[in-house]
């Protein structure tokens, strides 16, 4: 029998890369539920808004396109992921993690970008299909990957704190069916065509500005000025959401 | 020093549930410390207070002399916990549970490996190893639980019901494990309500009944407090006639098998009348026992915590 002690105190990266490997685990047993949860609605909204309008311009396509990756992010990063917290707060699964010797930042930052990898092959499959049914030239650039890391963190801490708030899974799925409804209205229709109070409710969603992001970039016109406003409000919604799970998940009685 | 020591420690839920009423007591380096009680009695909340994972509404926790704090980092790196379920292990095999609590304790990964090996192989999970945790049974889940609270060897173990739902061989390597432990100079606190077992591993035990401390000492300390009763076991025939009336306040411990607790100076007049014909003629098997770390329990565990149990 070994009687040397750990350290007592694991490096930040290797906590985090053992932590999101263990999130990761998750995908062993539902791959196939989160590919076709997060890809199965989007495409379909994609095809089905395709079927009604005919010739859609490219600004109104690449809205759709842009709006429906995003509500792709939403189903696993806000549906899934407010679930799956109400039930770790409820069976008190985040006490083994908060019996060992890493930070709580780390944990709660491994739940949230395994959440954004859950996404990314729905993201994909709505991508592939927007070209093919809109018959538009998407521009991938390197661009995509910290606004949809952006938007992905930002979405993953709604679905955190609604699950964090929510006395059950159950409230957590319907609180978080609710927020994916208005996420999917205010990111699809184009603000023009809003109301003002329901632009002004789009305003205080992180996914309003992944979508305006994620829009610009793939027409490959990401200007400065985009990146400053759009992708500095993701940052700090990001930022903000994530400081907030991260203390509530820490909340003792 | 003490590892841990508590006092005057209060819990309370809302306004007037008392989890945890008044705990004063501390457990010293290197000793393995039973807390016994019954459900209910607030065992798991003052562990639960112990490893920073709820604070008390009065009165201070000290580890090695310092104030436990929530979420206290210098517990978390000193304290291997076992809590009820390893919920958050489930998607992952034996193995990959084992090496992913190690390296979280700031263990390499060989060494991780390396570890967890020798501790599956130990608690006999080392067949299983590459099973995801979520498709064990009820008594592997806890092993699994044990195992990741042993990896890193940290110096103080809290097990909360660590046999609950094991087998007697896989019991029996538990303890045998843990004893390893104490040899090495691990601190053990155990929580359990399995009496008989504590019993051959605790140093010292706190019985709590409704978040009070009923008693606390070493076991034969706290047996030699109830010398003054003696139990009888008696069994009685299948073809006698009802004894019943005599044995009116006995205990039914199988069947046709009951336990009387008696007070000392009434043994030879019950003897005496066990030892008549009509009686006799009905009696299979009878013993006299000392009183068990169990009757301690029993004894005391309705008592409501009165300070005179002390």
């Amino acid at each position: 029998m070994r009687t040397d002690h750990a350290s007592g105190k694991a490096g930040a990266f290797a906590a985090f890369w053992v932590l999101l490997s263990m999130q990761l685990a998750r995908a062993r047993r539902s791959w196939r539920q989160y590919i076709i949860v997060s890809s199965a609605m989007p495409s379909g909204i994609a095809i089905l808004l395709r079927a009604m309008t005919s010739h859609p311009s490219a600004a109104l396509a690449l809205q759709i396109i842009s709006g429906n990756v995003v509500l792709s992010v939403t189903i696993t990063a806000i549906a899934m992921l407010a679930q799956q917290v109400a039930w770790m707060r409820q069976n008190r699964t985040f006490d083994y993690y908060h019996t060992l010797p890493v930070a709580n930042s780390a944990v709660i930052l491994a739940i949230l970008v395994a959440y954004l990898i859950f996404a990314l092959p729905g993201i994909a499959v709505v991508l592939t299909v927007g070209a093919l049914f809109y018959g538009v030239h998407l521009v991938i650039s390197w661009g995509l990957v910290p606004v949809i890391l952006g938007t992905g963190v930002a979405l993953s801490g709604i679905g955190a704190l609604l699950g964090m708030a929510s006395r059950d899974g159950e409230l957590a799925g319907l609180t978080g069916n609710l927020v994916m409804m208005a996420v999917l209205f205010l990111g699809i229709i184009p603000a023009s065509r809003l109301p003002l109070p329901l632009v002004a409710l789009s305003d205080i969603l992180p996914s309003t500005y992944g979508v305006r992001l994620l829009l610009h970039l793939l027409t490959g016109h990401a200007t400065a000025v985009v990146w400053l406003v759009d992708g500095v409000m993701l940052l700090v919604f990001s930022a903000l959401l994530f400081l907030a799970v991260e203390r509530l998940s820490y909340r003792v009685d | 020093m003490a590892a841990f020591e508590i006092r005057d420690l209060h819990k309370i839920y809302g306004r007037d549930v008392h989890a945890n009423d008044g705990l004063d007591f501390a457990i010293e380096a290197g000793e393995v410390f039973g807390i016994l009680g019954p459900n209910g009695a607030g065992k798991s909340t003052l562990v639960q207070q112990m490893v920073g994972l709820s604070v008390p509404t009065s009165g201070e926790i000290r580890l090695h002399g310092e104030r436990v704090r929530a979420h206290d980092r210098r517990v978390r790196q000193a304290v291997g916990y076992l809590a009820q379920r390893p919920l958050a292990l489930f998607d992952l095999r034996v193995r990959e549970a084992v090496v992913a609590t190690g390296r979280l304790r700031g263990l390499g990964r060989s060494a991780a490996e390396r570890e967890a090996k020798e501790l599956l192989d130990e608690i006999g999970l080392l067949d299983r190893q590459d099973r995801l945790v979520g498709n064990l049974s009820g008594g592997e889940h806890r092993l699994v639980g044990i195992a990741t609270a042993l990896v890193g060897s940290p110096p103080i173990l809290i097990l909360d019901e660590p046999t609950n739902e094991l087998d007697p061989v896989a019991r029996r390597r538990v303890w045998d494990m843990l004893m390893r432990r104490r040899e090495a100079g691990t601190t053990i606190i155990l929580v359990t309500h399995n009496v008989l077992e504590a019993e051959r591993v605790v140093g010292r035990v706190a019985i709590m009944a409704r978040g009070r401390i009923s008693a606390i000492g070493t076991p034969g300390d706290l047996k030699e407090r109830l010398n003054a009763k003696v139990r009888l076991e008696i069994a009685l025939r299948e073809d006698g006639p009802d004894v019943g009336e005599w044995l009116a306040g006995a205990r039914q411990i199988g069947e046709r098998r009951f336990s009387l607790t008696l007070d000392r100076p009434r043994l030879g007049e019950a003897l005496q009348h066990l030892a008549g014909p009509a009686v006799s003629a009905q009696i299979d098997d009878l013993r006299i026992v000392s009183p068990s770390l169990e009757d301690v329990y029993l004894a005391y565990h309705d008592t409501e915590g009165h300070s005179d149990a002390h």
